[in-house]
């Protein structure tokens, strides 16, 4: 059990702290993902067929999304005005976070997690072309974005 | 040309040309994760298609960008702190408390309850207990006639066995 926490619990906070925009939240959701799988789960199977990654993500995503629904903890679809202090990451971040919550899943996992197009689409449930073509689309809403905020 | 003879896709991969065709490819082109057939159409079209060459280069820039935020970020070691650890073990190892400790309130109500419900069947047993004659205890029955006096001998008692 601590090796597959230790494994998982980084890429999972930093996951869960980008979709929910608070790292105290991404804690208290990863820590429900961890004690799913191993409560409720044949864990041991999926750790055997190297499926717990794809079964962590997108539980932790769905409790997330679930976390957000409830406390509305982010002012989602309306991207924050971009102060003058903030650096262009910080506010390439900030338009990751004005997209929709699935639209956020499949770039964070692109392009933060690192993950394949297959991965992803077993993570989301859609098909790896969607996947494709999603990434394109939802990667060239966040240039439009940032080019309202001058910096493209 | 030597596309056409190593990868088997290139043939009517030249025929996606057209913008729409193009676009949906254009992050996995950035990212070099298309077929060499498919990559090749796409560079042809980007070589040609200011549109496509201007949305290319807004993807990369944009890219760039979020591969600097990602690198910022992971400075960050994140670990689950040793009490969230405890918390996900005791979860396994000992389901009930671990419920308990999360559904505080409910888990209150419900043994109030039980606790409510056992006293109140021990009283309603000892109420019993108290009001229901002992069994081989004497018992008196008095017959009551219009007109005679309420003296009753002694002889009226009669036991619990009707002696």
């Amino acid at each position: 059990m601590e090796a597959i926490m230790s494994e998982h619990e980084g890429p999972l906070l930093r996951y869960a702290a980008r979709i929910l925009g608070n790292s105290g939240m991404a804690g208290d959701a990863v820590e429900e993902v961890f004690i799913r799988f191993f409560r409720n789960r044949d864990w041991r199977v999926d750790v055997a067929r190297g499926e717990a990654s794809i079964w962590l993500y997108r539980t932790v995503h769905e409790i997330a999304a679930g976390r957000i629904c409830s406390d509305r903890v982010t002012a989602r679809g309306v991207p924050k005005a971009y102060s003058s202090q903030q650096r262009p990451a910080e506010k390439a971040m900030e338009a990751i976070r004005g997209l929709d919550l699935h639209e956020q899943q499949v770039i964070v996992l692109k392009v933060f997690e690192h993950k394949s197009n297959f991965e992803i689409s077993r993570i989301t449930g859609i098909s790896e072309t969607m996947v494709a073509a999603s990434l394109s689309l939802y990667i060239m809403k966040v240039a439009t974005e940032l080019k309202k905020a001058g910096l493209l | 040309m030597n596309d056409n003879k190593t990868d088997g896709q290139s043939r009517p991969e030249k025929r996606l040309m057209k913008c729409e065709d193009i676009q949906p490819l254009l992050f996995d082109y950035m990212s070099r994760e298309l077929g060499e057939g498919r990559t090749a159409a796409v560079r042809e079209h980007i070589r040609k298609c200011k549109s496509c060459q201007a949305l290319a280069k807004d993807i990369q820039a944009t890219l760039d960008l979020l591969h600097t935020a990602s690198r910022a970020e992971r400075k960050s070691a994140e670990h689950l702190t040793d009490s969230r650890r405890k918390k996900i073990i005791r979860a396994f190892t000992h389901p009930l408390i671990s419920w308990v400790e999360k559904h505080i309130l409910l888990a209150t109500v419900i043994a109030t309850v039980i606790v409510i419900s056992i006293i109140a069947s021990f009283m309603g047993y000892l109420v019993e207990k108290r009001g229901a004659p002992l069994i081989g205890d004497p018992v008196t029955v008095r017959i009551l006639i219009p007109g005679q006096t309420n003296h009753y001998p002694e002889t009226n008692r009669v036991d619990s066995a009707g002696r």
